[in-house]
């Protein structure tokens, strides 16, 4: 072996030790715990509040953001970079702003919450605000994934159909949606993942509150400063769900790909 | 495996390391503005450097059982102290400071809140999760309250409760931005809010919040951190606590 291959191979291994470690001895430290902190009432509150919300804000994002996508994949304006821009911001913001953000613009004195507070909708600490937060920091991640399954698609695909007499919408559920099928599962599944893992905007915009509010990142932190042990649980429970996640996006795509 | 028990063991070690030239002090949450000009005021006289890290008691309670290498702990209730004592992990607390609960409300009151009473209401109330000190002594204060207002009060304000926050900087925060109708808070953190905020006091004197100090067992600088502990109760430290807010124990 020569020395390049040798640092390679000591590096691949380093770099799963240091990702395996922390998870693994999340794993071990949880056997530890009994397991009727699995079921206790807050736990399962919490699980519950997460799969509901996370799944709510990846149902808006489809709907809000696959046309997005697709204006990206396709339109030559000046203005797509602009809109490009804007729509990746998210990803880069720290949460902690995204909360601010969230505040100041949907907040009860918020520039546009005010005038939501005066027509008798308040969001901040209501589970609407937990889908917010999640729908604004995942939002990014699904419309990059469908905006490259959309570029993807051959425009020749797209003009045989016109020639054939569908109109646009038709052309685009017909031909675009199903050929970049395979970019916009994994949309969905990284949008939903990072749904389920938002902490930091959720702990400024909604609050936290036991059944309401309090996700499963947010209940991690509670428990924390109480209770190490219900912590752990819910750790585990958080990285089984994100390996079974990512496990999926392996195999999703690429069979998906293979039919199309 | 050894090479991953290894890892750890490096990160551990690395870890562990305190400067020589300095303390950590772990200090509650309510403490933020007395403690930095108390530090301020140490680093001047002993040329020493303070790092500062403020949180709920029971968070830094949890960081310190966790590992967290820091020199002095300083809790805003006796419990935790007294916890990290008998765990060996504190040598010993001492009372130094006593604060009282208030009601806050943000300067423009949008749910019109003119007494404790009101809290009944429909309002949206902030307070602190039930583990941070704060959070306990608010509804410690509010079932004495039900010897006034009738029982059932506490349990009444308690529902409109909308978020615990895991300090009570959060619900101070959450009130000076006029997100909550209101929130319960040390009368120290209402000082520090200046004008953002409202005080209306409760009725009564009925929960002491008592605020204890001591140097940690493991600390790598246990004289620079029994200084900082003397300096804190030398007249100099009590008078920063007492520009604060604080009253100070004799």
């Amino acid at each position: 072996m020569n020395a390049f291959a040798l640092i390679r191979t000591f590096t691949g291994v380093a770099v799963a030790g240091f990702i395996l470690l922390p998870v693994i001895a999340v794993l071990i430290s949880v056997s530890d715990v009994s397991p009727g902190m699995l079921l206790s009432e807050d736990v399962m509150a919490a699980v519950r509040l997460s799969l509901f919300t996370a799944t709510l804000a990846t149902l808006l994002i489809v709907i809000i953001g696959t046309p997005v996508a697709y204006l990206l994949a396709r339109s030559s304006s000046p203005l797509r970079r602009f809109l490009e821009v804007i729509i990746n911001l998210p990803m880069v913001l720290p949460p902690a702003v995204a909360g601010i953000a969230l505040l100041a613009a949907f907040g009860r004195e918020g520039i546009l919450g005010r005038y939501l507070a005066s027509a008798g909708i308040i969001l901040p600490f209501t589970t609407a605000a937990v889908v917010i937060a999640q729908t604004f920091v995942a939002l990014p991640l699904y419309v990059r994934s469908a905006r490259a399954g959309f570029a993807g698609v051959s425009r020749t695909f797209e003009g045989a159909s016109y020639t054939l007499g569908a109109s646009e919408f038709t052309t685009f559920l017909r031909v675009s949606l199903p050929l970049a099928k395979g970019a916009i599962i994994a949309g969905v599944i990284m949008s939903w993942a990072r749904a389920m893992g938002e902490f930091g905007a959720t702990i400024m915009f909604a609050g936290n509150f036991v059944g309401r509010t309090q996700t499963m990142p947010l209940a991690v932190y509670s428990a924390l400063q109480v209770n190490m042990g219900k912590a752990l649980v819910l750790a585990a429970l958080l990285i089984l769900i994100s390996f079974f996640i990512l496990f999926a996006f392996e195999i999703v795509p690429k069979r998906r790909y293979a039919d199309a | 495996m050894r090479f991953l028990s290894l890892l750890l063991l490096v990160a551990l070690a690395t870890g562990c390391t305190s400067s020589k030239d300095g303390i950590t002090v772990f200090a509650a949450a309510s403490l933020t503005e007395a403690f930095q000009e108390v530090a301020n005021e140490f680093e001047e006289k002993h040329g020493a450097a303070v790092e500062l890290n403020f949180a709920g008691s029971n968070t830094l309670r949890v960081q310190i059982e966790q590992g967290a290498s820091a020199d002095v702990f300083a809790s805003a209730n006796e419990e935790h102290m007294r916890a990290l004592v008998e765990e060996g992990y504190v040598d010993k607390g001492i009372a130094f400071a006593e604060n009282r609960v208030v009601v806050v409300v943000p300067s423009d009151n949008p749910a019109n809140i003119k007494s404790v009473e009101d809290l009944c209401g429909d309002v949206k109330l902030v307070i602190a999760g039930e583990a941070v000190p704060a959070g306990r002594y608010a509804r410690e204060a509010l079932f004495n309250l039900d010897a006034i207002y009738g029982s059932g009060f506490a349990e009444q304000v308690l529902s409109r409760v909308v978020s615990n926050e895991d300090s009570v900087r959060g619900v101070l925060a959450k009130v000076a931005l006029g997100e909550a109708d209101a929130g319960m808070v040390y009368a120290t953190d209402a000082l520090a809010a200046g004008d953002k905020v409202k005080v209306i006091e409760l009725p009564q004197v009925n929960v002491s919040p008592r605020y204890y100090v001591g140097v940690l067992s493991n600390s790598g600088n246990k004289e620079l951190a029994r200084e900082f502990v003397n300096f804190l109760l030398s007249p100099q430290g009590r008078e920063i606590l007492q520009k604060h807010g604080f009253e100070v124990v004799q």
